[in-house]
């Protein structure tokens, strides 16, 4: 008996297939019908159509969540951008103990988000923390930073505390990516007098922007389930200061105990998150 | 005759029919419901002598049970008490108690993962306050276990606050004790001279001795619930409460809540005898401030005495530290307003875990909340001790300052919060941080924090 090679095909994948139905499909579905009913833990479990939806567009903490994950998102996105690149360029620059550097570069991605975020807790704290001890020493600030009595630097801390995770990654990709353009095109671009900028520009941007954009569509779509490292950092204050949206979804599951409300949450962060990834496939193919 | 006969078969059917459904009632009796709790003495007496005693019944009960899995804030070193009772509970009864040490933060979100997913893979779940003990209740996930509490004596073994902190809204009680918390104040004398008595002196006493080294009062507005403490102790002092019963409702803009919030506002903002990052601290951060003698004094865990004496833990305070009563409000208040919260670290049953298995439960409970055990919590961990006759074993001199503790364990006060009371305290704390940050007037700040609390209960 012979089998088509579509149903070999098939039937190897069988096994992957069941996976995804297991793992993302089936609770993709539990996910949205939970978001359909009541499900609060005080009243009787019941189907409500989309009252979880009203009552999560009513609320005033969706939406102040809602603000400081854009605010998060682009902080966080734009400095491990940044802070991928020039690492990524550096690098490919070095020849010489170059693969030590590399290794060496990885350790932050390593160390898990919660140990990540006391770290930074620690380092921050205005009483005896050493940025501001080394600030103060270099004569940069004449008190301390007190990231968790101002709303304000609350925020910039834990970018700085996300993106300091994350840098590695990016900068993974980007270097990867620099590294595989032929040499023989900046050669070449030398020789027709492009400086550095210029060689960056139209050489290497164009040909890693691929990679790029993968790079910041993850990061972008990680930023947005980031609590890890908040949770220990700053608990999402002072005040809300730094109540990202996955702050919101947490605390209606364990602390106002909403299944119904917080699986809403889930499936906004869901379609909010399948935007930004449509919008990205849309420049990736351009 | 043939009538009698008749009456007579009937009445033969009706006693047959009722011995065999006694009989069946009988053999279908849940394995828990065999513990005759009351006996061999009633409830009270039974677990409030030296060594605890088991109810009779509890071997056919526990048939067949090896093993109980019970979860346990943090790593085990730091519970030497509880490692002690669970093995002392091993050797009674030969059941394995398997002790399942989880990080702190994250414990009630494994816990309501657990029962959500209607899993038995642990049996008992410690939690933290009565607060998150409502919310498993009010979920329907734990198992009633008002058996063991049948006696009104056993009730007297324990502060007077200790009913109310167990009893669900339907009259059950699906939750024991492990042990208990409470607040008082501790001050540097070589900083004040005298512990101020009502929290208006100590508003003047903070302002007067603080200085570039020390604060003069310190306390946590950062981590979960921690804005609750100093706000409660404040409002309690004046004789006020925190929570409306009958409506369900945390109600803080009641003149004694006012009153709090303003002083706690003025400590940062106008007094500057508090820091502004108390939105950082948790209170074990600051308590950890003055240990570390950055503070003249604070209102803390009785329980901190422990780490204040150590030369390793406080070495800025050795010998500088004192203990007073939780201040009262003022003069014109009455004594037994000089009070703190109370507050239940206990366990609570899973419900979804077999029948054999909760009677197994149920007996740790037991013996958890015993004079044997809870003479191990303060003698051996320096937790306070919710049998309130073992602060008078002689044994317990040689804890810190035990009269103290016990005096402010008999006055202290316990509110449970309504549904949601987690995510309501972290408005409180919200507002709060919106003042100290400058966003918000106090008082104004006070009335948008009631209509947000308002806004986010649960409908009546």
């Amino acid at each position: 008996m012979r089998i088509s090679n579509s149903k070999y095909g098939f039937f190897l994948n069988t096994p992957g297939l069941l996976i995804v139905l297991l793992w993302v499909v089936f609770p993709a579905f539990l996910l949205f019908y939970t978001s359909f009913i009541r499900y609060d833990n005080v009243h009787p479990v019941s189907f409500v159509g989309v009252t979880n939806y009203r009552q999560l567009f009513n609320a005033r903490l969706f939406w102040v969540s809602m603000e400081k994950i854009a605010v998060f998102s682009i902080g966080s996105t734009a400095l491990t951008f940044f802070g991928g690149l020039i690492l990524a360029l550096c690098l490919s620059g070095i020849t010489r103990g170059g693969g030590v550097l590399r290794s060496l570069m990885i350790v932050p991605w390593a160390v898990p988000a919660v140990i990540s975020g006391l770290i930074w807790k620690w380092m921050f704290s205005p009483d005896f923390g050493v940025i501001s001890d080394l600030l103060m020493k270099v004569g940069l600030i004449s008190k301390p930073l007190s990231i968790y009595g101002d709303p304000s630097l609350a925020m910039w801390g834990v970018i700085i505390a996300d993106s300091w995770t994350r840098i590695p990654f990016m900068g993974i990709i980007l270097l990867a990516a620099l590294l595989s353009i032929p040499s023989i095109l900046h050669e070449a671009a030398k020789v027709d007098g492009a400086g550095t900028l210029t060689r960056f520009f139209s050489v290497d941007l164009p040909l890693i922007k691929g990679p790029l954009l993968v790079g910041l569509l993850i990061t972008v779509i990680f930023s947005f389930r980031t609590i890890d490292i908040i949770i220990p950092l700053t608990a999402g204050g002072p005040g809300r200061a730094t109540y990202v949206f996955g702050y919101y979804i947490w605390d209606q599951i364990t602390k106002t105990l909403n299944f119904g409300v917080g699986a809403a949450a889930g499936v906004v962060l869901f379609f909010v998150t399948s935007v930004i990834t449509v919008a990205f496939v849309y420049f990736l193919r351009k | 005759m043939k009538r009698k006969s008749l009456i007579l078969l009937s009445l033969v059917l009706i006693l047959a029919l009722a011995f065999a459904g006694t009989a069946l009632a009988q053999k279908a009796k849940k394995p828990y419901d065999l513990v005759q709790w009351n006996k061999p003495k009633p409830i009270g007496q039974r677990i409030s002598g030296p060594q605890y005693v088991l109810p009779d019944g509890w071997k056919e009960a526990v048939k067949g049970v090896t093993k109980i899995k019970v979860s346990n804030f943090g790593a085990l070193e730091h519970d030497p008490a509880t490692v002690q009772n669970a093995k002392k509970f091993e050797e009674l009864t030969g059941i394995k108690v398997e002790l399942l040490a989880w990080a702190e933060p994250p414990i009630v979100a494994k816990t309501i993962s657990i029962f959500a997913a209607k899993s038995p893979a642990v049996d008992v779940f410690c939690y933290d306050h009565p607060t998150t003990y409502m919310q498993m209740v009010a979920g329907g996930w734990l198992h009633p276990i008002d058996a063991i509490w049948d006696d009104p004596g056993v009730w007297k073994l324990y502060a007077p606050p200790t009913k109310k902190g167990l009893t669900a809204p339907d009259g059950k009680i699906y939750g024991s004790i492990g042990q208990v918390k409470t607040m008082m104040l501790f001050y540097r004398p070589s900083i004040v001279s005298k512990a101020p008595s009502t929290w208006v002196e100590l508003q003047e006493t903070a302002k007067k001795v603080t200085t570039d080294k020390a604060w003069g009062f310190i306390f946590a507005a950062g981590g979960e619930m921690d804005i609750i403490y100093p706000l409660r102790d404040m409002i309690y002092s004046q004789g006020g409460r925190m929570v409306d019963v009958k409506r369900q409702r945390i109600v803080i803009n009641t003149p004694e809540g006012k009153n709090a919030w303003k002083m706690l506002s003025d400590m940062v903002l106008t007094d500057k005898s508090a820091p502004t990052s108390v939105l950082e601290y948790s209170w074990m951060s600051a308590s950890d401030m003055f240990a570390m003698g950055k503070a003249a004094m604070v209102m803390t865990h009785t329980v901190d005495a422990n780490r204040f004496k150590d030369p390793k833990k406080a070495p800025n305070i050795q010998n500088d530290w004192g203990v007073a009563p939780p201040p009262k409000w003022d003069a014109s208040k009455p004594d037994e307003y000089h009070a703190s919260y109370y507050d239940i670290d206990g366990y609570m049953i899973n419900r979804f875990i077999n029948d054999g298995q909760k009677a197994a439960a149920m007996l740790f409970l037991d013996y958890m909340r015993s004079y044997e055990a809870h003479y191990r919590e303060l003698i051996i961990e320096g937790n306070e001790a919710a049998v309130i006759s073992v602060y008078d074993n002689p044994d317990a001199k040689k804890i810190p300052v035990p009269e103290a503790r016990k005096m402010a364990m008999a006055r202290a006060v316990l509110e449970t919060f309504p549904p949601s009371g987690r995510a309501l305290t972290d408005i409180i704390k919200e507002y709060f941080a919106n003042v100290v940050s400058k966003k918000m007037e106090p008082m104004d700040a006070l009335e948008k924090c009631q209509k947000a609390l308002d806004d986010y209960a649960v409908p009546e």
